[in-house]
């Protein structure tokens, strides 16, 4: 969005609110006319069953009555005692009045169902016992044959009070013009279905129809479509009268509606679009321009005091608001930028800390070899050295000299073996509560200074002792000591050696009178593998700050003012019971 | 009284040829092995008065060649070296009846020292 103008984002939004608004109302109303116009249908329906079944209930008795009257006929009943057709029981079946041409069968049947005499086509055999059901005429079964949907009607037959069997005559339904001109009048498009009682055989009258599924819903599919019906059960008969609409014929007016609603909401949504361009044009124009000058201030580095102020209050506000912003903003840059400078220093620091890291990694894995396996030869060397100044009987000085050189180089360099080591395998500390001055002490006489060096003590009145490994800690402060010796390079001078209260620390500082450390080796020197000696490996004050660190302390170094490094390194001080 | 027989095992051939020279100059017979299993072997023959083997070698180390020596021959002070070794290594050699378990750099007046003790000690 970020890309798009302000009055084009400004329209396409009352736009879209407008649209949405547009949208809700029409579902809405659109949902409300749907549902009645269906409700409308559903009671049509609902009234033209309800005019139609007791009508059709009486025009269906009137074909029981003539089956009745053939029972009590004595051919007829003697046909049916006797199980044989006779002439007189034909004739009598014959002579009944042909109501329509709705009937297909005409005959008797005995009380197991068996057909025993048969008009016109042929009557079907009963598929249950009718001397359980049959007391007075009623209407039987209705099936389907083909595509025409069957009723039987049936009169029992008595020979006295035994039943003897049944007149049964099978008739198409039917409808009266009058009943189904009612229906198609309440709607055009509309049917009227005849069903069974069950509802699973439905007809049109002309042929079989899928009808609707129960009588508890108002609405159902048929081919696709959606039809609104309502059903009612035909008195004292197996039939039900079902009205059916389609949905479509039903939703018509309403659709109509919707579509006409439709069109009117688009043109109103496309004059909105316009107004609202037009208006919003109107106020961006003022912020258009006061964004073109503040852009000049950006990028040109105009002063915002240049701005005019122009326009209604609300403008005249935000230029105030922004002048204002613009001196905030220049204050907050120059604060950010040192926040900038001290991150990116812990940034640098941190980074440093871990090239540290990773060369500590790769040293101990290489040293833990190396070194293991120099110590091989040097004991082999060792041993030769014994040898030989033990079978040479009163060797020539300089072969003793040069024995002698050999066994002391072999030293030194079982020293840088241990050191790499030692280096590699710093041991947990093993605390302990350390008195300051006499620790010193011990450190200062495990060194013998060169001649003209002097190493002087200077520890503060009543330190607290300090809380560390003396033994880690007594390595660091012979290795200062032996650095600070080598720093004077055998001028001469003072090296001086304090203890010093810094809260809740003490503070251990070794001050040489050497050139000092140049600034931009100030941090690498304690990084290992670097040193600025031409012997050596450059292990003595990594490992010295890295036991240092393990103690809980820290190891820096400054340049003194009278020239001069001075290491010290803060340590905690022990808790005072 | 007949020169002490001492085995020297250690898989560096210099290592073994400059102790052997020193410990012969000290009247010592000296015996010389590259690995474990050949000083295990050798130790089979019952004829020496000690044994001076280094812990790190390759395939039979020393600790491995202590315990098969000392099934055979459980009498036969064993001293060993090493520069750095596994506690564990350590505590079972130690277990396993080494004489003496010497670090490296190794100071050859206390080699001597040792080994004389060692075959005082079995005397």
């Amino acid at each position: 969005m970020s890309g798009i103008p302000l009055r084009v984002r400004l329209s396409l939004g009352s736009a879209a609110r407008l649209s949405l608004a547009i949208v809700a109302f029409g579902t809405i109303a659109y949902r409300a006319n749907r549902r009645g116009a269906l409700d409308a249908a559903d009671s049509r329906a609902r009234a033209a069953v309800y005019s139609l079944a007791p009508r059709s209930s009486v025009g269906l008795r009137g074909i029981l009555e003539p089956l009745s009257e053939a029972a009590t006929n004595d051919d007829i009943v003697e046909a049916l005692r006797t199980g044989n057709p006779n002439a007189g029981a034909r004739r009598a079946l014959a002579q009944l009045p042909k109501d329509s041409t709705l009937t297909v069968a005409l005959g008797l049947r005995s009380p197991t169902g068996k057909v025993v005499l048969s008009l016109g086509r042929d009557l079907p055999a009963a598929a249950f016992d009718e001397t359980l059901s049959l007391s007075s005429a009623g209407f039987g079964r209705v099936f389907a044959r083909g595509d025409t949907i069957l009723y039987e009607a049936v009169a029992p037959v008595f020979d006295g009070r035994r039943l003897v069997g049944s007149v049964v005559r099978v008739r198409m339904l039917g409808a009266t013009l009058a009943a189904r001109q009612a229906v198609t009048e309440l709607m055009a498009g509309g049917e009227l279905l005849f069903g069974n009682a069950d509802g699973t055989l439905w007809t049109d009258l002309a042929k079989p129809m899928e009808g609707p599924p129960s009588a508890a819903a108002t609405r159902y599919q048929r081919h696709g479509t959606w039809y609104i019906f309502a059903t009612r059960p035909i008195a004292r008969t197996p039939f039900m009268l079902a009205a059916v609409f389609p949905e479509d014929l039903v939703l018509a007016p309403v659709n109509a509606l919707a579509w006409e609603f439709a069109l009117i909401g688009a043109v109103i949504i496309g004059i909105g679009l316009v107004v609202g361009w037009w208006a919003n044009s109107r106020i961006t124009k003022p912020i258009t321009e006061l964004t073109d000058e503040a852009e000049a201030i950006a990028f040109a580095g105009k002063s915002g005091s240049a701005l005019a102020t122009t326009g209604g209050d609300e403008l005249r506000r935000l230029q105030a608001a922004f002048r204002a912003m613009t001196e905030r903003v220049e204050r907050s840059r120059a604060e950010l930028e040192e926040q900038v400078a001290d991150r990116t220093r812990a940034l640098e620091e941190a980074h440093s800390a871990l090239i540290r890291k990773e060369r500590l990694a790769v040293l101990g894995q290489m040293a833990g070899t190396v070194g293991h396996e120099i110590r091989n030869p040097l004991g082999v060397m060792r041993n030769v050295v014994f040898y030989l100044e033990a079978v040479i009987q009163n060797p020539p000085p300089k072969v003793r000299e040069h024995l002698a050189t050999l066994d002391q180089q072999i030293s030194l360099t079982e020293k840088i073996v241990a050191d790499i080591l030692d280096f590699t395998r710093t041991k947990p500390p093993e605390v302990e509560n350390v008195p300051i001055a006499p620790f010193l002490s011990q450190q200062i006489q495990r060194i013998v200074p060169p001649p003209g060096i002097e190493i002087r003590q200077e520890v503060e009145a009543n330190l607290p002792p300090i809380h560390a490994d003396p033994v880690q800690l007594g390595q660091v402060v012979l290795n200062l000591l032996t650095n600070a010796v080598q720093a004077m390079d055998g001028k001469g001078g003072t090296i001086t050696l304090r203890g010093i209260s810094r809260g809740e620390r003490i503070r251990v500082e070794v001050e040489d009178q050497g050139p000092g450390v140049p600034d931009e080796d100030a941090q690498r020197i304690f990084e290992p593998l670097f040193t600025t000696k031409s012997h050596g490996f450059g292990l003595g004050l990594a490992l010295s700050r890295s036991l240092a660190q393990a103690n809980g302390g820290s190891l820096d170094v400054i340049n003194a003012p009278a020239g001069g490094a001075i290491f010290f390194m803060d340590l905690p001080a022990a808790v005072v019971a | 009284m007949s020169p002490k027989r001492i085995l020297v095992v250690d898989d560096d051939p210099a290592m073994v040829a400059t102790l052997c020279d020193i410990l012969e100059l000290n009247q010592w017979e000296t015996i010389r092995a590259a690995d474990g299993a050949e000083a295990a072997t050798r130790c089979r023959l019952g004829d020496l008065d000690v044994v001076l083997m280094d812990i790190r070698m390759p395939a039979f180390d020393g600790v491995e060649a202590l315990i098969a020596i000392k099934e055979q021959q459980p009498a036969l002070p064993v001293v060993l070296v090493t520069a750095i070794a596994p506690a564990h290594l350590l505590a079972q050699a130690a277990e396993h009846g080494a004489f003496r378990i010497l670090r490296k750099p190794v100071d050859v007046e206390e080699l001597l020292q040792v080994l004389n003790q060692a075959v005082a000690g079995a005397d």
